[in-house]
Formats: C-alpha cells, structure tokens, sequence
C-alpha cells in the first residue's frame, strides 16, 4: 500500500469507528458484563448506536446543543423520545446518570466542547464506570482528556486508524485483537439474529474487515424537527415525513454506507427529491416504484467528524399526499470496514 | 389548603447541583384533560409529589386512548412518557369475580424496568391494586406506593345489595391483601377505607384524602336569579339509581318543590321529565354548572370509592346536602346536614326550603360549608405532611 492509499484507509478506518464501538458495547451488554448499570455516551453529536440499543437502553448526553427529537421503541407500545440530555442545561440531570452509569462511551470532539466532556467522563470514573474515549487521532480535543486518562489509567487499544483508549477492565475484554475482533462482530450478529433482538448480518471480508447489512425499525431512526411532527410520530409509531413533506433520518454509526429506504404513501415519482448529509446534495442512485412504495438507493459518504449523522430528504411537492403523512417503511444499511 | 401547584421544599430533596428525586407514575387513566374523579385524584397525587421537589414521569397503561394532543399535553406535564397498549385479558369469572393476575399486563413489566433503568426511580407509584404486580420489578431500594382508590375485596356484594348487577372490578380479601403487601404505603382515600383496611391486619396504610384547591369563595347570593338546588353525575349505575329514588320522593310529596333543580352530567340521559327539573346534560366546564347553583345535591343510595360529588362544591363555594353514603369517609368532618336516606333530604328540603325563599337556610349553610371545606383543608394538609414525612424518612 503506498503512502496516500495508507492514510486514505487510515482516515476512513477512523471514520468508522462507531461500528466497532457499537460492536463491541453490544458484545458486553449482551454477556451481562454491564450488570444493572447503565451504558452511557458523551458525544456533542448527533448519532445512534444501534446494536448496542438493541441490548440495553442508552443514556445520551450532549455537550452541544440538538435541535430534532428522535425515539426509541417500547415493548407492546408507542415509540418514545430517546434519552438525551443535554449537559449544559441539566447538568444534575447529567451527573445523576452518569452516577448509574457502568460503561461511559466517549467520542472525543473535534470542538471546544471537549472540556466539558472530560469533566463529564471524569463523573463517570468517579462512579466506577469503565470507560472507552475513540475518535480520530486528529480530533481537537484529545488534549482535554489528558489528565482523565492519567488519572483513570486508560490504555490505548489497537483499532485501525481511530484513536481508542479504555479502562484496563475494557482493554483487558478487547483482548488481542483490540477493537477489530472479526470473531466478535460475527458472533454478535450471529447470537442477535437467532434472539430476534436485531436484523443484522455480517460476513467476514478478512482478518480485519466486515461487511456488515443491517435491516433496522426506521422509527429508530427518524428525527423531529419540530414538536407537532414529534407527537405524530409517538402517537403513529411511523417515520413520518412532516406535511411539506421534510424528513430527516439519522444514520447508524458514521460510516460511507449503501442505504435502501421504502417510501410509503407518496403521491408522484420522487426521483427529483433534494437529498443532503451535511454540506453534501445527493442524487439516488436508483429509484424502483413498486406496490410497496418507492425504493430509495443512497450511496452515502462518512458523515464528517463533528457533524451530525443526519440525511435530510425533501420530497417534491406532487408527491406528498394532502390526506396524510408520507414514512419510510423499511430501511436497509450496509457498510464494509474495509 | 396546602397549595401543590408550586415546589414548595425542593431543598430537602434537591439541593442545589443534584437532581430531583424521581417518582414514576402508572396508571391506565387518561389523565389531560382530567374530567374524570380518578383522573383528578391522581393528578393530586402528581401535583404532592411535584410539591415535595420530585421529577414526575409517567407510564401509561393506554386504555382510554392516545392522540397527538394527549402526547403535546403529557410531555408538558411530565418529565418522561411511555405509552405501553393494554393487552390486559380482564376475565370476570362467574360471581363477578376478579383475579388480579387476569387483570395485570405483564407487558408492562419490560417498559417498566427500562425506564428503571434509565431514569433510576426513588418512587414508584401504582394506581389500583391489580397494577400492584408491577412493583415486584423493583428492587428494595425504590419505595413503592400503592394508591387503591377503593377497597376492592369484595366489592361486588355492595351492588348485590343495592340490587344491582356489579360492575368493573372486583376481587377476593386475598388477591387484595396480597396486592396490599406489595406496596410500602398503600393510600386510601376514606378514613373508614383506611380502618377498614388496617382492621385486615395492613400496617402499611396512609390515609390521603381527595381535596382540590377552592377556586371559589363561599359567599352570599346574588338575587337575580331564584334559588337553584343541582346535581352534577355521570350516566353510572349508582348516580341513575340515586337520582331516580330522589325524584321519586320529590314528587310523592304531592306538591311541587318551589326552587329548580338543574341536573348535569351524563345522568341526563336517565332523569325522567319532571317539574321544576331542568337538565342541562353535558358541562364543559365545571364552573358554568356550579356558577349557576347555590346548593348541591348528592342523593347517593350507595356506591363506593371517591366522592367527588361531595367535595367538589366546597371548590366552587357551594354548600353540598348529601345522604351518609354520600358523605362516606367524610362524616368525622361534615359540618352541614347529613341525612340516613332519601326520604330524610326530602323532608329537610320541603321543612326549610319548601314554603319560604330559603335565604337564612342558605345563608346557614354556607357558613357550615366553609367550616368543612376549612376541616377538610386541615386534614388534607395534616396528612399530606405525614406522606410527605414518611417519604423523606424513605427516600
């Protein structure tokens, strides 16, 4: 591998950490090792992990401010907002979860608010919470963490191109293979798909690398940008689109991505939708009209570092019904570490 | 009357920097708008708790509906909702009894323990006893408060003996001693419920009495209008019974009662046409029947539970007339007339209502009422202090 092909891979392998991230928090909630503890994560950023959720609820907590409401499911009921605090306007709120924390996850910022959140992480440590700091190895505020990582005895763990330090407890659960653990990931998605607790396959491209394909409840996913649409949702347990036709869909993890949406109830071909990640316009790669509904192919690229995973779809106007709400009916993600 | 609306010691529980203490409540009521006597109560009960500086969230077990406006009006009132769709099978087994584990929805117990473990409750609060199941998924740490709105063991033989088919629930002393159990606290709503439930050998009852804010002075008449005697009921078996026997009485005296009485509520749909009887039918505003009475009627023949009928004048400044089924769990405290039955209000009302205007019974009356709705704010503030002393000596 020359010198450019290097950094390039070096570059996306720390882009895609939130999936080994998520990967291996699954693996431990799954196996019991977070007791009754919570699983808590620091992020001045908007994302999900979704596997991990699939085995424990998640306490979120920002040091940035959010501006959409999303949900997470509840068992024979209506989807509900998903835990997320924000540091700065309830820090008590802040504190007391990090108090019931068992394993803090923190994804190390690229802005100044990564004072913030070592103070955070270090309420964390203070509680006994394992910890797990990853991000790019370029990513501003490492320095922040430097006294936490003294005073916690974090130890870095091999993870490809991402920076990961954790706890010894944690590093001594990574073993080896460190955060890359192909065996993990498939078992994982192995022992997931036969509990039913998530549609998930993975295939093993090589020593170091998955495929990974994950079929995943879109209400899990769609952001509310504002109140009224929010309730919509709670109360129809669909992702709706709003009434002008707007929706917005935040991405498993930050990695470039294939992404098949079902759009239901549309009116009109949605071919000329306005499609963005971040700054990004996107075109579909395909559209495929069937009985179902529309079928959207995305080619997604990484969601910038310090950016939100949020895809912004603007329906044309013919297609959005008067009589109701458009939603995506199924979502598909597939996502190779390589 | 303590005033809820305002925290009024948050500094016992949340000193500055640590978060509130938090209650979890469940219930199956749809609790906004809160027209209903159980919705209010435990709207009272989320207000006490809110005043003793706990966040509140709520779990509702959705069997009276759910709609975008409910989601707007909850997520304001609460700090966290989940809404979990009851699946409960609610047999009624031949004798019109009730099992409790018939009537609990374990699927509840999942949303339950995720918002546990989200949220890490101080309290967990059910409403009814077959909703006790629910507290067995916390652990000793999480004080449990069970608040029964009714006795329940063997309610069905209060119908029977009113001749009437029992209606909802109904349990064995058993199934109800065991939910009883479950609970550190379990209220009653009555003083006598609560004896009655501690003559069964529970030791872990608190008596909190249902008591609103006064939204209305008790003041004397205007006269533009002739004096108004009403009843406010919802169509229910025992409102329809308790009426009918009124009027009967009414109008077997053989002459006309000279004063109107406006019935409201959804027992309109049941009052036979009679003179002087005017039937409003649905109130959208409790005031506008209120406003227009100056004394309630609560005929009851029986009935259980909640009497809200005979609290809620004393918000409005309205002396209530009640038979002693109607006044129930409130008689220690009553200070206006109380009758044995119908046939004795009747006669109270022709004696001192019948020939004259009925300005210095009024005018009697109102003050009596004030100086109940005065005794039943010194109760209600003496045993929300003994609740709130019992939590803060818990939690």
């Amino acid at each position: 591998m020359n010198a450019p092909d290097a950094a390039f891979a070096a570059t996306k392998a720390a882009l895609i950490v939130d999936v080994w991230v998520d990967l291996f928090a699954a693996s431990l909630a799954r196996s019991g090792a977070l007791g009754n503890g919570l699983p808590v994560v620091l992020t001045d950023t908007l994302r999900v992990l979704p596997l991990l959720e699939s085995q424990s609820p998640i306490g979120w907590i920002h040091t940035s401010p959010r501006h959409y409401q999303d949900h997470v499911l509840v068992t024979h009921g209506q989807p509900a907002p998903r835990l997320r605090i924000d540091a700065a306007k309830h820090p008590a709120d802040a504190s007391q979860t990090l108090r019931r924390a068992s394993l803090c996850l923190v994804a190390v910022p690229e802005r100044d608010s990564a004072a913030a959140m070592a103070a955070l992480a270090a309420k964390a440590l203070q509680a006994r919470a394992s910890l797990l700091l990853f991000g790019t190895p370029q990513a501003g505020g490492w320095g922040a963490f430097d006294g936490l990582v003294r005073q916690g005895a974090l130890q870095p763990v091999e993870a490809g191109g991402a920076r990961v330090l954790a706890s010894a407890g944690l590093a001594g659960a990574l073993g080896d293979a460190g955060l890359h653990d192909v065996e993990r990931g498939v078992a994982l998605a192995a022992q997931m798909a036969r509990a039913r607790q998530a549609d998930i396959h993975v295939e093993r491209l090589d020593q170091a690398h998955l495929k990974l394909r994950l079929r995943i409840d879109p209400v899990l996913l769609v952001a509310a940008g504002s109140q009224t649409l929010a309730h919509h949702i709670v109360h129809e347990g669909r992702a709706l689109f709003n009434s002008r036709g707007l929706g917005a869909l935040l991405l498993p993890w930050g990695a470039p991505c294939q992404a098949r949406l079902l759009l239901r109830n549309v009116r009109a071909r949605i071919d000329g939708s306005q499609i963005a990640l971040g700054g990004q316009s996107l075109a579909p790669l395909a559209v495929d009209y069937t009985e179902h509904g529309a079928f959207l192919k995305l080619e997604l690229p990484a969601v910038a570092p310090g950016r939100d995973a949020l895809l912004h779809l603007s329906l044309p106007r013919d297609a959005v019904p008067n009589d109701g709400f458009c939603d995506i009916g199924a979502a598909e993600f597939t996502i190779e570490t390589a | 009357m303590m005033d809820l609306s305002t925290p009024t010691t948050p500094s016992t529980f949340a000193p500055s920097g640590l978060a509130a203490p938090r209650c979890l409540v469940v219930t199956f009521n749809r609790l906004v708008p809160a027209d209903q006597g159980n919705s209010r109560r435990i709207m009272q009960l989320v207000r006490l708790y809110k005043s003793q500086g706990y966040e509140v969230d709520l779990l509702y077990h959705n069997e009276e509906g759910f709609d975008p406006a409910l989601s707007h009006a909850l997520a304001a009132e609460f700090g966290r909702v989940n809404v979990v769709r009851s699946r409960a099978p609610k047999h009624i087994q031949p004798g019109h009894v009730c099992r409790i584990v018939d009537w609990y929805d374990r699927g509840l117990d999942a949303a339950a323990r995720d918002m546990h473990r989200l949220r890490g409750y101080n309290v967990v609060h059910v409403n009814y006893v077959w909703y006790s199941p629910l507290l067995e998924q916390f652990a000793s740490d999480v004080v449990k408060v069970l608040d029964t709105h009714d006795v329940f063991g063997e309610r069905r033989a209060k119908y029977t003996a009113a001749g009437m088919k029992p209606q909802w629930f109904s349990t064995s002393y058993a199934d109800e001693d065991v939910a009883l159990r479950r609970a550190d606290a379990a209220l009653a709503i009555q003083k006598e419920e609560a004896a009655e439930l501690a003559a069964r050998g529970h030791r872990n009852i608190l008596y909190l009495p249902y008591v609103e804010p006064a939204l209305r002075p008790f003041t004397a008449r205007g006269g533009d209008r002739p004096l108004t005697f009403g009843y406010l009921g919802s169509g229910n078996d025992w409102n329809i019974l308790s009426m009918a026997e009124f009027l009967s009485k009414m109008q077997a005296r053989g002459v006309p009662f000279p004063h109107p009485i406006v019935v409201a509520g959804g027992v309109c749909r049941h009052v036979r046409d009679g003179t002087g009887v005017i039937k409003l039918g649905f109130v959208q505003e409790l005031h506008t029947f209120y406003d227009a009475i100056d004394i309630a009627l609560n005929p009851m023949v029986g009935g259980t539970g909640l009497k809200i009928k005979t609290v809620e004048p004393l918000c409005y400044g309205k002396p209530v007339l009640t038979t002693l089924p109607g006044a129930q769990g409130l008689t220690h405290l009553w200070q206006m007339p109380m009758f044995d039955d119908n046939a004795a209000l009747t006669d109270y009302l022709f004696d001192r209502f019948g020939r004259t205007s009925g300005s210095s019974a009024l005018e009697e009356l109102t003050v009596s009422a004030a100086t109940t709705r005065q005794a039943l704010d010194a109760e209600y503030d003496g045993q929300v202090d003994r609740l709130a002393r019992w939590l803060a000596s818990r939690v």
